[in-house]
């Protein structure tokens, strides 16, 4: 598990086997150190977001104070403020960070904890390996595991998300409620239309057949008078048989450890619970009438009440953070043997039901060990190349030998690696760094914060000062355009898109309230390549053509 | 007595499909917004003689009432209920709608002689005169191919033009004449009959006398004007005015439906005569700024030089985030000017109809500077335009920069925002996939008029406060429809 959070670090932080998995090993490896650390420090004050992000890009500037003429004092501070500075000399870049180049990932990773918030919090660089774009796995592992109070804003997120599901949800009740106030009125007026009267029972037979559905209409009687005494029955309809949030609490306090391992085994009790679901962590792995009966049902598993519930297939084998989490650091060799080698040993994960609950109460929490953070800043090509040679604030390592690459180095290898496979010769000025890499520098160098922006169908998303403070107002989808007779003598064309991409993605960037840009980059000739960086990226010429919708209804006055 | 229109009443049936279709998926598409949401219903009752309660089968009645008003009007579309929940009152609004939309598709449109105006199809009468290209004043002498007995009605202050400067010893010198879109969008709503001449035009329009130079005018009636030419239905009205781009006298089909869906939500459409647009106003700089402008120099944009290998920002002590900045500037940045010099747009990214909002005192004789240009473009037949096509396509039209006055004077990052997305040149371009039609308003901008970095020097406010500004007029979503089917969040 470990080596494939390492070559793949932007698997989804949300599954929460790989959490747990993290729990583990802090487990192994720092056994519990007592009471003393249970006690949770106190919140400290929040810094406001302005100071944690004062420097738009990793360089301080030291503007001189201003002088006023009608306070003669304030020329002694500039003064003063001259005189220092020229003595201690402030050389900027103060810093220059360090990364490393991962060919597998083709980014680069940071892994010096204050060199990923040093290019996160100044200017936005870079994505959390764990996280969705900040790197605050950590945070948000302590703020799970209650050892630090603090707020995260994936927390934010969910609560919102929640939020939003239960209004979605109280309005389906009520239009629900709606819809049987109008069906029972209607059922107290006779039968008078055409349909009406030949769909009344033709016999007794009939009768009897529709007396089902007459309790029905019984019922949704009881249920006006009653309010909300039957939303579960409506819930049922609408939202499928998933509990519903508000339900887990009662659920918890009402049941005792016994009958809540044996909820949390059956799948929050959706099927009667059998004794061989009982003894559900361990399952005759090799008994094929089971494997083959319930190897499609999905079962939902909760362990504790502080861990989020996941989904494992039947055939999968038993769940690794059960066994540690309830038992301490016993069984956590024999967690990695199973997931190194697929096939659960027998012996050790036989856990008598007893034994499992009585762990529970013995075992002190897990989570209150200390962590380590486990997670690296990953940059994308575009951003190292920028850092590095437009800033100078970065220096990157070869993953394999070690050695610090030259700027030029850094170039071929971001320029090789945006092909697949990498190559190492026939660098055009096409190529897709290259391209992608003008607009980056472009919107940067205006002073942009420049993101990915996959996740709304486009290549780059502009925010102004950074994701922390405002919505990304614009999105730019880069077209190549090869306009120099070089290019047309060798017939290359840039893909031609047609009118429902570009729809398509309009259409997302309106519903996110953005507004789409077409960045045109129209790319030297062939064989510029040569040369030094600088001039090979002056000769790119960058056009940018907004798009709206225009409403024919609306622009009309 | 009344006329039918297009001979038999089957094709009336259908008549107005092609036509109306498109309009009521815009709408669709524009519902959010759309608060007034009417459905068949309404529309049924709407038409002259009662509507939905009729239950059909009242053509006869309805035609006798019928004005010419009723091709004016469109359906819009009403509330959707997603699945049937069985009770009656859902059962009465779906049984409601449907005969109302029977009514409505079986309505058979009939004109009283007198609402109409008849017009005489003479297609090489003017073949002999100058392309628009080589004589630009916005008339396209060549392809008006019908001539109109006499203007009646409001719907000819902004269509068809007498073709001032002809030879008046030419039949039909001081009729009205119709571009091809414009005759078959009169026919399609019933305000035009048009008739194939059996003779000559001067039969038709015979010229003065020289001896007596009294204007003779032909005593006219149904019987002699239909000795004089046959009339003729929608569909080879259709099949004389469709036609492909260049053809003389004709539209295309994407063109014409896009001029009918701009007439039918309101505007004044005009052919486009590219060349016609004024030129760009000429440098307002007064005797001191240039005389200024002399001295100071302005800061170049990038330095003069740059390290080669980087890094670009020259390790040191800086006193601003503008001297930074200044460094990393090493990518041409696009400057807009008035007047470009790109060849001029072929093909189909050209402007093609120049929109106006209809205002009082528009005159067909005397348009003022249009309000929107529109190119119109097969969805099927063309790709999302390339560099070169953008590039000629917004050159085009002409130079409209930000200024004060589109509310975009402000120092604040919202009036940024504005001026960004007002841009320097506008061009609106209409995808029409066989009728549905999308338009989309390309803008030239120039992100590197606006330096971002400049606010940077600037102190921090203390407080921090999100500067979300220049979110105007985007409430979010979902005010009429409460939101459903869309988080509309965004990060």
């Amino acid at each position: 598990m470990k080596q494939t959070q390492e070559s793949f670090p932007a698997l989804p932080v949300s599954a929460a086997g790989l959490p747990a998995g993290a729990t583990r090993e802090t487990n192994a490896s720092h056994p519990a150190k007592g009471p003393s650390s249970a006690v949770v420090p106190p919140a400290p004050k929040p810094t406001p977001l302005w100071k944690i992000h004062e420097l738009p890009i990793p360089i301080r500037t030291f503007p001189l104070p201003s002088f006023y003429p009608s306070n003669p004092l304030s020329l002694l501070h500039v003064v003063y403020t001259w005189i220092t500075q020229a003595l201690t000399l402030p050389h900027e870049p103060s810093i220059v960070h360090e990364g490393i180049w991962s060919a597998k990932t083709r980014s680069v990773h940071i892994v010096d904890t204050k060199s990923i918030r040093a290019l996160w919090e100044q200017g936005f660089y870079g994505k959390g390996s764990l996280s969705r774009s900040e790197p605050n796995w950590l945070k948000r592992e302590q703020a799970r595991s209650g050892t630090q109070k603090q707020h995260v804003a994936e927390e934010y997120t969910r609560q919102r998300r929640e939020e939003r599901q239960q209004m979605k949800w109280d309005r389906a009740r009520l239009q629900q409620e709606e819809i049987r106030r109008v069906r029972y009125l209607e059922s107290l007026v006779a039968p008078v239309g055409p349909m009406e009267l030949l769909r009344l029972p033709n016999s007794p037979s009939d009768l009897a057949a529709l007396l089902t559905p007459s309790d029905a209409i019984g019922e949704s009687a009881g249920f006006l008078t009653n309010g909300q005494a039957h939303s579960s029955d409506v819930s049922a309809s609408t939202a499928g048989p998933d509990l519903r949030l508000d339900d887990l609490p009662k659920l918890q306090t009402s049941s005792s450890a016994d009958t809540l391992v044996e909820r949390l085994v059956n799948g929050e009790g959706e099927r009667p619970a059998t004794p061989k679901a009982n003894a559900y962590p361990t399952p005759p792995p090799d008994s094929p009438l089971e494997n083959v009966a319930q190897s499609k049902r999905r079962k939902s598993v909760r362990f504790s009440p502080k861990v989020e519930s996941t989904t494992f297939m039947h055939s999968d084998p038993p769940s690794p953070g059960l066994g540690t989490a309830m038992n301490g650091n016993g069984l956590a060799r024999g967690m990695d043997g199973i997931l190194a080698n697929g096939v659960p040993p027998q012996e050790p994960s036989i856990l008598p039901l007893s034994k499992l609950t009585s762990s529970i109460d013995a075992t002190p929490e897990p989570a209150q060990q200390v962590m380590v953070d486990k997670e690296h800043l990953q940059l994308t090509r575009e951003e190292t190349f920028f850092l590095a040679f437009g800033l100078g604030v970065l220096q990157v390592r070869d993953e394999k030998s070690g050695e610090l690459l030259s700027t030029q180095d850094l170039f071929n290898t971001c320029r090789g690696s945006s092909y697949f496979p990498p190559r190492k010769v026939d660098l055009q000025p096409d190529d897709p760094f290259l391209v992608q890499y003008a607009v980056y520098h472009h919107f940067r160098s205006l002073g942009w914060v420049v993101r990915p922006g996959i996740k709304f169908g486009c290549d780059w998303l502009l925010y102004n000062r950074g994701p922390a403070f405002s919505h990304a107002e614009f999105a730019i989808s880069v077209m190549p355009s090869y306009s120099d007779a070089g290019w047309k003598s060798q017939g290359r064309k840039a893909p031609a898109h047609n009118w429902h991409w570009l729809h398509s993605v309009n259409r997302v960037q309106s519903t996110a309230v953005k507004t789409l840009v077409l960045v045109y980059v129209d790319i030297p000739p062939p064989g510029t390549s040569d040369g030094d960086v600088a001039s090979l990226l002056k000769q790119y010429r960058i056009r940018e053509f907004m798009l709206k919708r225009w409403p024919i209804n609306r622009r009309r006055d | 007595m009344a006329l039918q229109l297009a001979g038999p009443s089957a094709p009336t049936i259908t008549q107005d499909d092609p036509s109306s279709k498109p309009e009521i998926i815009a709408d669709a598409e524009d519902a959010e917004a759309d608060e007034a949401i009417s459905d068949f219903r309404k529309f049924a009752s709407s038409l002259p003689g009662g509507g939905a309660k009729n239950g059909g089968g009242t053509s006869g009645a309805l035609g006798k009432k019928a004005g010419p008003h009723v091709s004016g009007k469109t359906v819009r579309r009403g509330e959707k209920d997603f699945e049937s929940h069985g009770t009656r009152l859902q059962d009465n609004a779906l049984e409601t709608s449907r005969t109302a939309m029977h009514d409505v598709l079986s309505y058979t449109r009939t004109q009283m002689p007198g609402h109409y105006m008849t017009g005489w199809y003479f297609p090489g009468q003017w073949a002999d005169e100058p392309t628009e290209d080589e004589k630009p004043e916005g008339l396209w002498r060549r392809d008006r191919v019908v001539a109109l007995d006499a203007e009646k009605g409001s719907m000819m202050k902004s269509m068809g033009r007498v073709l001032r400067g002809a030879p008046k010893n030419v039949p039909g010198w001081d009729k009205t004449w119709l571009l091809p879109e414009e005759a078959l969008y009169l026919v399609e709503r019933g305000d035009l009959l048009l008739r194939w001449p059996r003779g000559t035009i001067e039969d038709i329009f015979p010229l003065p006398q020289e001896e007596d130079g009294v204007k003779r005018e032909v005593a006219r009636g149904e019987d002699v004007d239909y000795e004089l030419g046959l009339p003729l239905s929608l569909q080879a009205a259709y099949s004389l005015f469709i036609g492909n781009d260049g053809d003389r006298g004709r539209v295309t089909l994407e063109k014409f439906q896009v001029y009918t869906q701009l007439r039918r939500a309101g505007y004044s459409v005009s052919r486009a005569s590219p060349l016609l647009d004024p030129p760009p106003p000429s440098d307002p700089q007064t005797l001191w700024q240039r005389l200024f402008s002399l001295i100071s120099s302005p800061k170049p944009d990038t330095p003069k030089s740059h390290p080669e290998l980087g890094p670009l920002v020259r390790p040191g002590l800086y006193r601003s985030y503008a001297s930074v900045y200044h460094q990393l500037s090493l990518i041409p940045r696009h400057r807009p000017t008035p007047t470009p010099n790109t060849p001029a747009p072929e093909g189909p990214f050209t402007v093609a109809y120049h929109v106006f909002k209809s205002r009082p005192g528009l005159t067909k004789t005397k348009l003022p500077s249009p309000d929107f240009r529109i190119a119109v473009v097969n969805a099927r037949t063309t790709n999302v335009p390339d560099l070169a096509e953008m590039e000629a396509l917004l050159d085009s039209s002409p130079w409209d920069p930000p200024n004060a006055k589109s509310g975009a004077g402000g120092p604040g990052i919202g009036h940024m925002y504005q001026r960004l997305k007002h841009g320097w040149r506008n061009v609106i371009v209409a995808v029409n996939d066989n009728g549905m039609v999308s338009y989309l308003e390309f803008l030239e901008t120039a992100f590197g008029e606006e330096k971002l970095f400049e606010r940077f020097d600037a102190k921090p406010h203390v407080g921090g406060k999100k500067s979300g500004g220049g979110r105007n007029q985007k409430g979010g979503r979902g005010g009429g429809r409460g939101g459903r089917g869309g988080r509309g969040g965004r990060r």
